[in-house]
Protein backbone atom coordinates (compact mmCIF):
# COMPACT_ATOMS: atom_id res chain seq x y z
CA UNK A 1 0.00 0.00 0.00
CA UNK A 2 1.31 3.41 -0.80
CA UNK A 3 1.75 6.33 1.22
CA UNK A 4 -1.28 8.00 -0.62
CA UNK A 5 -3.64 4.74 0.22
CA UNK A 6 -2.92 4.73 3.79
CA UNK A 7 -3.30 8.44 4.36
CA UNK A 8 -6.54 7.85 2.16
CA UNK A 9 -7.47 5.08 4.27
CA UNK A 10 -7.02 7.26 7.44
CA UNK A 11 -9.04 10.11 6.49
CA UNK A 12 -11.82 7.64 5.35
CA UNK A 13 -11.54 6.08 9.31
CA UNK A 14 -11.40 9.70 10.76
CA UNK A 15 -14.56 10.64 8.53
CA UNK A 16 -16.58 7.20 9.52
CA UNK A 17 -15.89 8.01 13.55
CA UNK A 18 -16.81 11.82 12.63
CA UNK A 19 -20.18 10.51 11.46
CA UNK A 20 -20.86 8.10 13.98
CA UNK A 21 -22.45 10.21 16.59
CA UNK A 22 -24.97 11.63 13.86
CA UNK A 23 -25.61 7.86 13.00
CA UNK A 24 -26.38 6.88 16.40
CA UNK A 25 -28.21 9.94 16.94
CA UNK A 26 -31.18 8.84 14.76
CA UNK A 27 -31.87 5.29 16.33
CA UNK A 28 -34.54 4.29 18.29
CA UNK A 29 -34.60 3.68 21.89
CA UNK A 30 -34.67 -0.70 22.19
CA UNK A 31 -35.99 -2.94 24.52
CA UNK A 32 -38.23 -0.80 26.29
CA UNK A 33 -39.66 -2.22 29.16
CA UNK A 34 -41.25 -2.11 32.81
CA UNK A 35 -41.67 -3.71 36.05
CA UNK A 36 -45.24 -3.99 36.22
CA UNK A 37 -47.97 -1.20 36.06
CA UNK A 38 -48.57 -0.24 39.75
CA UNK A 39 -49.42 3.14 39.18
CA UNK A 40 -47.45 5.44 41.49
CA UNK A 41 -43.81 5.30 41.13
CA UNK A 42 -43.33 2.92 38.26
CA UNK A 43 -40.14 1.49 37.46
CA UNK A 44 -39.00 1.44 32.98
CA UNK A 45 -35.75 0.14 31.11
CA UNK A 46 -34.36 0.76 28.50
CA UNK A 47 -31.07 0.29 26.27
CA UNK A 48 -29.03 3.32 26.55
CA UNK A 49 -29.33 5.95 23.51
CA UNK A 50 -25.72 6.43 22.24
CA UNK A 51 -25.20 10.22 23.07
CA UNK A 52 -27.85 10.17 25.92
CA UNK A 53 -29.30 13.48 26.47
CA UNK A 54 -32.91 14.73 27.43
CA UNK A 55 -35.61 12.18 28.21
CA UNK A 56 -38.86 12.43 27.93
CA UNK A 57 -42.23 9.95 28.49
CA UNK A 58 -45.54 9.99 27.15
CA UNK A 59 -49.06 8.16 27.99
CA UNK A 60 -52.26 7.31 26.47
CA UNK A 61 -55.48 6.97 28.49
CA UNK A 62 -58.80 5.76 27.36
CA UNK A 63 -60.33 8.89 28.42
CA UNK A 64 -58.21 11.00 25.46
CA UNK A 65 -61.26 9.48 23.31
CA UNK A 66 -58.03 9.48 20.57
CA UNK A 67 -54.67 8.69 20.14
CA UNK A 68 -53.45 11.74 21.68
CA UNK A 69 -50.02 11.46 23.95
CA UNK A 70 -49.59 13.31 27.03
CA UNK A 71 -46.30 14.35 28.65
CA UNK A 72 -45.94 12.63 32.10
CA UNK A 73 -44.31 15.04 34.37
CA UNK A 74 -40.04 14.76 33.55
CA UNK A 75 -37.48 14.60 36.10
CA UNK A 76 -34.04 14.67 34.94
CA UNK A 77 -32.34 13.60 38.46
CA UNK A 78 -34.59 10.60 38.92
CA UNK A 79 -32.78 8.32 35.83
CA UNK A 80 -29.49 6.85 35.82
CA UNK A 81 -27.56 5.22 33.22
CA UNK A 82 -25.44 2.26 33.67
CA UNK A 83 -24.32 -0.78 32.02
CA UNK A 84 -25.62 0.22 28.93
CA UNK A 85 -29.74 0.81 30.34
CA UNK A 86 -31.10 3.70 31.34
CA UNK A 87 -33.89 3.32 33.99
CA UNK A 88 -36.10 5.50 35.18
CA UNK A 89 -39.20 6.09 38.41
CA UNK A 90 -41.88 7.62 36.73
CA UNK A 91 -44.99 8.82 38.79
CA UNK A 92 -47.47 7.54 36.28
CA UNK A 93 -51.37 8.04 36.68
CA UNK A 94 -53.91 5.35 37.72
CA UNK A 95 -56.48 4.45 36.51
CA UNK A 96 -59.64 4.63 38.08
CA UNK A 97 -63.78 4.02 37.50
CA UNK A 98 -64.30 3.68 33.67
CA UNK A 99 -60.58 4.86 32.09
CA UNK A 100 -57.63 3.19 32.15
CA UNK A 101 -54.10 3.81 30.86
CA UNK A 102 -53.08 2.01 27.48
CA UNK A 103 -49.67 3.05 26.77
CA UNK A 104 -46.34 4.45 27.65
CA UNK A 105 -43.83 5.43 24.74
CA UNK A 106 -40.40 7.30 25.75
CA UNK A 107 -37.96 9.41 23.92
CA UNK A 108 -33.69 9.80 24.99
CA UNK A 109 -31.68 12.34 23.17
CA UNK A 110 -32.16 12.45 19.40
CA UNK A 111 -33.66 9.14 19.31
CA UNK A 112 -36.88 8.39 17.12
CA UNK A 113 -39.52 7.40 19.71
CA UNK A 114 -39.40 3.99 21.41
CA UNK A 115 -42.30 1.31 20.78
CA UNK A 116 -45.16 1.38 22.36
CA UNK A 117 -46.08 -0.46 25.70
CA UNK A 118 -49.46 -1.65 25.59
CA UNK A 119 -51.15 -2.35 28.60
CA UNK A 120 -54.61 -4.17 29.43
CA UNK A 121 -56.35 -3.63 32.59
CA UNK A 122 -59.13 -5.85 33.84
CA UNK A 123 -62.38 -4.09 33.89
CA UNK A 124 -64.38 -6.63 36.75
CA UNK A 125 -61.99 -5.32 39.30
CA UNK A 126 -62.91 -2.64 41.39
CA UNK A 127 -60.20 0.23 40.77
CA UNK A 128 -58.22 1.70 43.17
CA UNK A 129 -54.39 1.53 44.29
CA UNK A 130 -54.69 -2.10 44.40
CA UNK A 131 -56.21 -2.97 41.12
CA UNK A 132 -53.86 -0.88 39.12
CA UNK A 133 -50.93 -3.94 39.75
CA UNK A 134 -53.38 -6.32 37.97
CA UNK A 135 -52.76 -4.37 34.55
CA UNK A 136 -51.21 -6.64 32.43
CA UNK A 137 -48.67 -5.34 29.11
CA UNK A 138 -50.42 -6.98 26.20
CA UNK B 1 -104.89 49.68 42.67
CA UNK B 2 -106.01 48.38 39.52
CA UNK B 3 -104.95 44.66 38.52
CA UNK B 4 -102.53 46.36 36.02
CA UNK B 5 -100.45 48.13 38.88
CA UNK B 6 -100.15 44.95 40.89
CA UNK B 7 -98.81 43.57 38.06
CA UNK B 8 -96.55 46.21 37.42
CA UNK B 9 -94.79 46.71 41.08
CA UNK B 10 -94.94 42.94 40.76
CA UNK B 11 -92.44 43.25 38.21
CA UNK B 12 -90.71 45.92 39.29
CA UNK B 13 -89.90 43.91 42.44
CA UNK B 14 -89.10 40.91 40.20
CA UNK B 15 -86.55 42.96 38.11
CA UNK B 16 -83.45 43.05 40.73
CA UNK B 17 -83.86 39.23 41.03
CA UNK B 18 -83.44 38.96 37.20
CA UNK B 19 -80.88 41.02 36.99
CA UNK B 20 -78.78 39.45 40.02
CA UNK B 21 -79.53 35.76 38.15
CA UNK B 22 -78.71 37.53 34.86
CA UNK B 23 -75.09 38.80 36.34
CA UNK B 24 -74.30 35.41 38.62
CA UNK B 25 -73.85 33.45 34.87
CA UNK B 26 -70.17 33.43 34.00
CA UNK B 27 -68.71 35.38 31.21
CA UNK B 28 -66.09 34.10 29.20
CA UNK B 29 -64.52 35.44 26.34
CA UNK B 30 -63.50 33.21 23.25
CA UNK B 31 -59.94 34.83 21.96
CA UNK B 32 -57.90 33.98 18.61
CA UNK B 33 -55.44 35.44 16.53
CA UNK B 34 -57.15 34.37 13.72
CA UNK B 35 -59.13 32.28 11.49
CA UNK B 36 -58.48 28.62 10.89
CA UNK B 37 -60.92 25.69 10.62
CA UNK B 38 -58.72 23.74 12.92
CA UNK B 39 -60.05 26.69 15.74
CA UNK B 40 -63.07 25.94 14.67
CA UNK B 41 -63.13 22.26 15.39
CA UNK B 42 -61.49 22.93 18.84
CA UNK B 43 -63.64 25.73 19.86
CA UNK B 44 -66.99 23.58 18.46
CA UNK B 45 -65.25 20.25 20.97
CA UNK B 46 -64.93 23.04 24.03
CA UNK B 47 -69.31 24.40 23.53
CA UNK B 48 -70.03 20.10 23.03
CA UNK B 49 -68.51 20.00 26.49
CA UNK B 50 -70.41 23.23 27.76
CA UNK B 51 -73.77 21.35 26.03
CA UNK B 52 -73.15 18.48 28.18
CA UNK B 53 -73.14 19.82 31.35
CA UNK B 54 -75.92 22.14 30.35
CA UNK B 55 -74.28 25.69 30.43
CA UNK B 56 -75.85 26.07 27.01
CA UNK B 57 -78.89 24.48 25.50
CA UNK B 58 -79.08 23.69 21.99
CA UNK B 59 -80.73 26.69 20.93
CA UNK B 60 -77.66 28.81 22.18
CA UNK B 61 -75.07 25.63 20.74
CA UNK B 62 -76.73 26.97 17.18
CA UNK B 63 -75.47 30.91 17.84
CA UNK B 64 -72.38 30.41 19.57
CA UNK B 65 -71.58 27.43 16.35
CA UNK B 66 -71.07 31.20 13.77
CA UNK B 67 -69.18 32.72 16.90
CA UNK B 68 -72.16 35.07 17.53
CA UNK B 69 -72.08 36.60 21.14
CA UNK B 70 -74.64 35.20 23.28
CA UNK B 71 -76.14 36.36 26.63
CA UNK B 72 -77.29 33.25 27.46
CA UNK B 73 -79.58 31.72 30.58
CA UNK B 74 -76.51 30.02 32.22
CA UNK B 75 -73.64 31.44 30.76
CA UNK B 76 -72.18 34.57 28.98
CA UNK B 77 -70.23 34.05 25.97
CA UNK B 78 -68.56 36.80 23.64
CA UNK B 79 -65.64 35.92 20.63
CA UNK B 80 -63.09 37.55 19.28
CA UNK B 81 -60.20 37.09 16.68
CA UNK B 82 -57.70 39.03 14.93
CA UNK B 83 -56.65 38.33 11.51
CA UNK B 84 -53.53 37.56 12.55
CA UNK B 85 -52.55 41.27 13.45
CA UNK B 86 -51.19 42.32 16.64
CA UNK B 87 -52.76 45.55 16.74
CA UNK B 88 -56.36 44.34 15.89
CA UNK B 89 -55.58 41.14 18.64
CA UNK B 90 -55.09 44.11 21.28
CA UNK B 91 -58.04 45.82 20.61
CA UNK B 92 -59.87 42.31 20.97
CA UNK B 93 -58.53 41.71 24.06
CA UNK B 94 -59.16 45.33 25.31
CA UNK B 95 -62.89 44.73 24.04
CA UNK B 96 -63.32 41.67 25.93
CA UNK B 97 -61.79 42.82 29.60
CA UNK B 98 -64.85 45.08 28.68
CA UNK B 99 -67.37 42.92 29.70
CA UNK B 100 -65.62 42.08 32.62
CA UNK B 101 -64.97 38.61 31.95
CA UNK B 102 -64.43 35.48 34.77
CA UNK B 103 -62.76 33.56 32.12
CA UNK B 104 -60.40 33.90 29.01
CA UNK B 105 -60.53 31.18 26.63
CA UNK B 106 -57.02 31.93 24.20
CA UNK B 107 -56.21 29.98 20.98
CA UNK B 108 -52.81 30.79 20.03
CA UNK B 109 -49.25 31.67 21.80
CA UNK B 110 -50.05 35.39 21.06
CA UNK B 111 -53.32 36.11 22.15
CA UNK B 112 -52.13 34.14 25.48
CA UNK B 113 -49.08 36.39 25.80
CA UNK B 114 -51.04 39.45 25.50
CA UNK B 115 -53.47 37.91 27.61
CA UNK B 116 -51.50 36.98 30.46
CA UNK B 117 -49.78 40.88 30.20
CA UNK B 118 -52.63 42.73 30.13
CA UNK B 119 -54.42 40.87 33.46
CA UNK B 120 -51.18 40.38 35.80
CA UNK B 121 -51.52 43.57 37.85
CA UNK B 122 -55.17 42.73 38.15
CA UNK B 123 -56.19 42.80 41.56
CA UNK B 124 -58.62 39.64 40.65
CA UNK B 125 -57.74 39.00 37.42
CA UNK B 126 -59.85 36.79 35.13
CA UNK B 127 -58.92 32.74 34.77
CA UNK B 128 -56.82 32.07 31.35
CA UNK B 129 -57.33 29.10 30.42
CA UNK B 130 -55.24 28.66 26.63
CA UNK B 131 -54.73 26.51 23.88
CA UNK B 132 -52.96 25.65 20.36
CA UNK B 133 -50.13 27.29 22.31
CA UNK B 134 -46.37 25.98 21.08
CA UNK B 135 -43.42 26.72 23.20
CA UNK B 136 -45.43 28.94 26.55
CA UNK B 137 -41.84 28.67 28.41
CA UNK B 138 -40.19 30.93 25.79
CA UNK B 139 -42.87 32.94 24.73
CA UNK B 140 -42.75 34.58 28.81
CA UNK B 141 -45.95 32.54 29.14
CA UNK B 142 -45.21 30.50 32.46
CA UNK B 143 -41.31 29.22 33.60
CA UNK B 144 -42.41 25.82 34.05
CA UNK B 145 -45.91 23.89 34.68
CA UNK B 146 -45.98 24.87 37.99
CA UNK B 147 -44.10 27.95 37.59
CA UNK B 148 -46.99 30.29 36.67
CA UNK B 149 -49.23 32.98 37.15
CA UNK B 150 -51.67 31.73 39.66
CA UNK B 151 -54.65 32.34 36.89
CA UNK B 152 -53.33 31.00 34.17
CA UNK B 153 -53.45 26.99 33.31
CA UNK B 154 -53.60 25.68 29.73
CA UNK B 155 -52.48 22.70 27.23
CA UNK B 156 -49.24 23.09 25.74
CA UNK B 157 -49.22 21.58 21.90
CA UNK B 158 -45.97 19.90 21.35
CA UNK B 159 -44.28 20.13 18.00
CA UNK B 160 -42.20 17.48 16.66
CA UNK B 161 -39.33 18.69 15.14
CA UNK B 162 -37.42 16.21 16.23
CA UNK B 163 -39.23 13.69 14.32
CA UNK B 164 -40.03 15.63 11.38
CA UNK B 165 -35.90 15.95 10.45
CA UNK B 166 -35.31 12.42 11.59
CA UNK B 167 -38.44 11.66 8.71
CA UNK B 168 -36.34 13.90 6.40
CA UNK B 169 -33.01 12.28 6.87
CA UNK B 170 -34.62 8.78 6.59
CA UNK B 171 -36.22 9.28 3.32
CA UNK B 172 -33.98 12.22 2.11
CA UNK B 173 -30.45 11.56 3.14
CA UNK B 174 -28.92 13.71 0.08
CA UNK B 175 -30.34 16.87 2.37
CA UNK B 176 -27.11 18.26 4.09
CA UNK B 177 -28.76 21.96 4.77
CA UNK B 178 -32.01 23.07 5.77
CA UNK B 179 -33.20 26.77 6.02
CA UNK B 180 -36.25 27.88 8.09
CA UNK B 181 -37.78 31.65 8.48
CA UNK B 182 -39.86 33.08 11.41
CA UNK B 183 -41.15 36.40 11.90
CA UNK B 184 -39.47 38.19 14.55
CA UNK B 185 -42.44 39.48 16.15
CA UNK B 186 -43.77 35.58 16.60
CA UNK B 187 -42.43 33.97 19.83
CA UNK B 188 -43.33 30.28 18.80
CA UNK B 189 -41.68 31.14 15.33
CA UNK B 190 -38.07 32.18 17.24
CA UNK B 191 -38.46 29.41 19.95
CA UNK B 192 -39.14 26.86 16.94
CA UNK B 193 -36.53 27.81 14.32
CA UNK B 194 -33.95 27.93 17.55
CA UNK B 195 -35.22 24.27 18.48
CA UNK B 196 -35.01 23.04 14.51
CA UNK B 197 -31.24 24.22 14.65
CA UNK B 198 -30.48 22.48 17.66
CA UNK B 199 -31.87 19.69 16.47
CA UNK B 200 -30.58 20.12 13.30
CA UNK B 201 -26.90 20.20 13.80
CA UNK B 202 -26.96 17.53 16.26
CA UNK B 203 -28.22 15.58 13.29
CA UNK B 204 -24.99 16.37 11.22
CA UNK B 205 -26.98 19.26 9.37
CA UNK B 206 -26.07 22.84 8.55
CA UNK B 207 -29.11 25.15 9.62
CA UNK B 208 -29.49 28.82 8.60
CA UNK B 209 -31.71 31.01 10.05
CA UNK B 210 -33.63 34.35 8.81
CA UNK B 211 -35.70 36.51 10.96
CA UNK B 212 -37.91 38.71 9.39
CA UNK B 213 -39.99 41.38 10.30
CA UNK B 214 -43.18 41.27 8.00
CA UNK B 215 -44.06 39.37 4.50
CA UNK B 216 -41.97 42.46 2.66
CA UNK B 217 -38.72 40.71 3.69
CA UNK B 218 -40.26 37.06 3.43
CA UNK B 219 -39.05 36.85 -0.30
CA UNK B 220 -35.46 38.25 0.09
CA UNK B 221 -34.72 36.46 3.18
CA UNK B 222 -35.79 32.85 1.62
CA UNK B 223 -33.75 33.62 -1.89
CA UNK B 224 -30.79 34.01 0.80
CA UNK B 225 -31.38 31.10 2.31
CA UNK B 226 -31.25 29.06 -0.77
CA UNK B 227 -28.28 30.67 -2.48
CA UNK B 228 -26.68 29.61 0.58
CA UNK B 229 -27.15 26.00 0.23
CA UNK B 230 -28.76 25.41 -3.35
CA UNK B 231 -27.40 21.98 -4.40
CA UNK B 232 -29.01 19.55 -1.14
CA UNK B 233 -31.61 22.13 0.68
CA UNK B 234 -35.04 21.84 2.40
CA UNK B 235 -37.31 24.37 4.04
CA UNK B 236 -38.24 23.17 7.89
CA UNK B 237 -40.32 25.61 9.22
CA UNK B 238 -41.82 26.04 12.67
CA UNK B 239 -44.77 26.83 13.99
CA UNK B 240 -45.41 30.63 13.02
CA UNK B 241 -49.28 32.05 12.40
CA UNK B 242 -47.99 35.18 10.85
CA UNK B 243 -45.57 33.47 8.39
CA UNK B 244 -47.98 30.92 7.98
CA UNK B 245 -50.68 33.39 7.19
CA UNK B 246 -48.50 35.73 4.69
CA UNK B 247 -45.51 34.26 3.87
CA UNK B 248 -45.67 30.87 3.53
CA UNK B 249 -46.97 30.77 -0.08
CA UNK B 250 -44.36 32.96 -0.91
CA UNK B 251 -41.63 30.22 0.40
CA UNK B 252 -43.69 27.48 -1.38
CA UNK B 253 -43.87 29.34 -4.55
CA UNK B 254 -40.03 29.26 -4.56
CA UNK B 255 -39.62 25.77 -3.71
CA UNK B 256 -41.53 25.21 -6.87
CA UNK B 257 -39.06 27.46 -8.72
CA UNK B 258 -35.76 25.92 -7.18
CA UNK B 259 -37.15 22.08 -6.58
CA UNK B 260 -36.92 23.03 -3.00
CA UNK B 261 -39.32 20.62 -0.93
CA UNK B 262 -40.60 21.97 2.08
CA UNK B 263 -41.22 20.57 5.32
CA UNK B 264 -43.83 21.90 8.39
CA UNK B 265 -45.15 21.09 11.70
CA UNK B 266 -48.79 21.91 10.94
CA UNK B 267 -50.55 18.89 9.65
CA UNK B 268 -52.80 21.07 7.47
CA UNK B 269 -50.13 23.63 6.16
CA UNK B 270 -50.13 20.99 3.08
CA UNK B 271 -53.16 22.82 1.72
CA UNK B 272 -50.97 26.05 1.47
CA UNK B 273 -48.58 23.97 -0.56
CA UNK B 274 -46.14 22.50 2.08
CA UNK B 275 -44.99 19.30 0.20
CA UNK B 276 -44.78 17.56 3.61
CA UNK B 277 -46.55 18.24 7.33
CA UNK B 278 -46.00 16.20 10.24
CA UNK B 279 -47.84 17.26 12.97
CA UNK B 280 -50.09 17.46 15.64
CA UNK B 281 -53.97 16.66 14.22
CA UNK B 282 -55.79 15.94 17.48
CA UNK B 283 -57.46 19.44 17.48
CA UNK B 284 -61.27 18.08 19.04
CA UNK B 285 -59.45 16.64 22.09
CA UNK B 286 -57.42 19.73 22.62
CA UNK B 287 -61.10 21.58 22.30
CA UNK B 288 -62.39 19.14 25.05
CA UNK B 289 -60.09 18.61 27.55
CA UNK B 290 -60.06 22.79 27.97
CA UNK B 291 -63.87 22.44 28.02
CA UNK B 292 -63.46 19.61 30.72
CA UNK B 293 -61.04 22.30 32.33
CA UNK B 294 -63.41 25.10 31.85
CA UNK B 295 -66.81 23.15 32.84
CA UNK B 296 -64.47 22.11 36.55
CA UNK B 297 -63.32 25.50 36.98
CA UNK B 298 -67.11 26.82 36.46
CA UNK B 299 -68.17 23.62 38.84
CA UNK B 300 -65.69 24.72 41.10
CA UNK B 301 -64.13 21.31 41.24
CA UNK B 302 -60.60 22.71 40.30
CA UNK B 303 -58.44 25.17 41.53
CA UNK B 304 -56.30 26.51 38.75
CA UNK B 305 -53.36 27.75 40.78
CA UNK B 306 -52.91 24.29 41.30
CA UNK B 307 -53.50 23.10 37.79
CA UNK B 308 -50.21 22.28 35.42
CA UNK B 309 -49.90 23.15 32.27
CA UNK B 310 -50.29 19.84 30.66
CA UNK B 311 -48.36 18.94 27.45
CA UNK B 312 -50.20 17.44 24.71
CA UNK B 313 -48.69 15.51 21.22
CA UNK B 314 -49.81 14.15 18.79
CA UNK B 315 -48.33 13.08 15.84
CA UNK B 316 -49.86 12.18 12.20
CA UNK B 317 -48.12 12.85 7.84
CA UNK B 318 -49.60 14.99 5.50
CA UNK B 319 -47.64 14.90 1.85
CA UNK B 320 -49.20 17.09 -0.93
CA UNK B 321 -48.37 15.15 -4.27
CA UNK B 322 -49.08 17.72 -6.41
CA UNK B 323 -46.67 20.35 -4.58
CA UNK B 324 -43.69 17.72 -4.70
CA UNK B 325 -44.81 17.05 -8.17
CA UNK B 326 -44.66 20.86 -9.07
CA UNK B 327 -40.65 20.84 -7.20
CA UNK B 328 -39.56 17.55 -8.85
CA UNK B 329 -39.43 16.03 -5.27
CA UNK B 330 -40.26 12.20 -5.22
CA UNK B 331 -42.23 10.93 -2.68
CA UNK B 332 -41.50 7.12 -1.05
CA UNK B 333 -44.24 4.47 -0.74
CA UNK B 334 -42.89 4.26 2.65
CA UNK B 335 -44.12 7.81 3.53
CA UNK B 336 -47.31 7.67 1.45
CA UNK B 337 -48.65 4.72 3.41
CA UNK B 338 -48.08 6.43 6.79
CA UNK B 339 -50.12 9.74 5.62
CA UNK B 340 -53.43 10.85 7.26
CA UNK B 341 -53.57 13.42 4.46
CA UNK B 342 -52.84 13.48 0.79
CA UNK B 343 -53.31 15.96 -1.89
CA UNK B 344 -53.57 14.92 -5.27
CA UNK B 345 -54.94 16.44 -8.34
CA UNK B 346 -56.09 19.16 -6.00
CA UNK B 347 -58.41 17.02 -4.20
CA UNK B 348 -57.69 15.94 -0.19
CA UNK B 349 -57.84 12.35 1.28
CA UNK B 350 -57.92 12.15 5.22
CA UNK B 351 -57.54 8.75 6.89
CA UNK B 352 -60.28 8.19 9.45
CA UNK B 353 -58.51 8.94 12.34
CA UNK B 354 -57.88 12.55 11.36
CA UNK B 355 -61.28 12.95 9.90
CA UNK B 356 -62.67 11.92 13.63
CA UNK B 357 -60.64 14.43 15.25
CA UNK B 358 -62.33 17.74 12.32
CA UNK B 359 -65.62 16.64 14.11
CA UNK B 360 -68.18 19.00 15.25
CA UNK B 361 -71.06 18.64 17.04
CA UNK B 362 -70.85 15.75 19.19
CA UNK B 363 -72.80 16.33 22.05
CA UNK B 364 -72.59 13.45 24.93
CA UNK B 365 -74.95 13.12 26.97
CA UNK B 366 -73.56 14.03 30.60
CA UNK B 367 -73.58 10.62 32.02
CA UNK B 368 -71.49 9.51 28.81
CA UNK B 369 -69.00 11.48 29.28
CA UNK B 370 -68.27 11.81 33.19
CA UNK B 371 -66.20 8.95 33.44
CA UNK B 372 -63.68 9.80 30.66
CA UNK B 373 -64.08 13.64 32.10
CA UNK B 374 -63.12 12.20 35.76
CA UNK B 375 -59.95 10.26 34.51
CA UNK B 376 -58.65 13.26 33.02
CA UNK B 377 -59.65 15.76 36.13
CA UNK B 378 -57.44 12.96 37.97
CA UNK B 379 -54.74 13.28 35.69
CA UNK B 380 -54.86 16.52 36.23
CA UNK B 381 -54.77 16.08 40.14
CA UNK B 382 -51.70 13.82 39.72
CA UNK B 383 -50.01 16.85 37.94
CA UNK B 384 -51.42 19.22 40.37
CA UNK B 385 -48.77 22.28 41.63
CA UNK B 386 -48.02 21.00 45.23
CA UNK B 387 -45.10 22.55 47.09
CA UNK B 388 -42.90 19.59 46.34
CA UNK B 389 -43.56 20.15 42.68
CA UNK B 390 -42.90 23.74 42.42
CA UNK B 391 -39.95 23.29 44.31
CA UNK B 392 -38.29 20.34 42.17
CA UNK B 393 -39.18 23.18 39.07
CA UNK B 394 -37.33 25.63 40.91
CA UNK B 395 -34.62 23.86 40.92
CA UNK B 396 -34.76 22.50 37.73
CA UNK B 397 -34.44 26.26 36.89
CA UNK B 398 -32.15 27.24 38.90
CA UNK B 399 -29.92 24.13 37.80
CA UNK B 400 -30.42 25.10 34.09
CA UNK B 401 -29.51 29.13 34.70
CA UNK B 402 -32.91 30.81 34.28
Amino acid sequence: MNKRAVVSSIVVVILLLAALPMVASAQSVRNFDYDGFKHGWDYFSWDTVPGGGRIEMQFQATWTGSDMWYYIFKRPDWFRRANGKTTMWVLTPKPRNDWDVTGFRVQEGRSAWSNTLRLACPRDVIRGDDAASSCRRV
Amino acid sequence: MSKLSVLFTALLLLLPFAAIEAQDAPTIAILRFGDLPTYDVSEGALLDVLESYGFINTEESAILRDRQDLEGENIHIVFGSANFDLPTASLMLENALDYEPDVLVTLTTTVTQMAISATSDMEQPPVVLFTSVYNPYEAGIAQSPCLKPAHVTGAVSSTPYQDILLMMLEHYPEIETIGTLYDSSESAGMAGAAEIKQIGEDLGLTVLNAAVAGVDEVLLAAEGLISRGLDAFAFVMPIDLRMDATGLPLIINLGSEYGIPVFHPALFSIESGATVSFGFYNYYAQGENLGRILTAYLNGDIDIAQTAIIEQSSEAIGVNLDAASNQGIEISQDILEQADAVIADGETTLSERVQREMRSGDVAALEDRQPGDAGFLAFLESQACSPERIAIEEAELGAAGQ
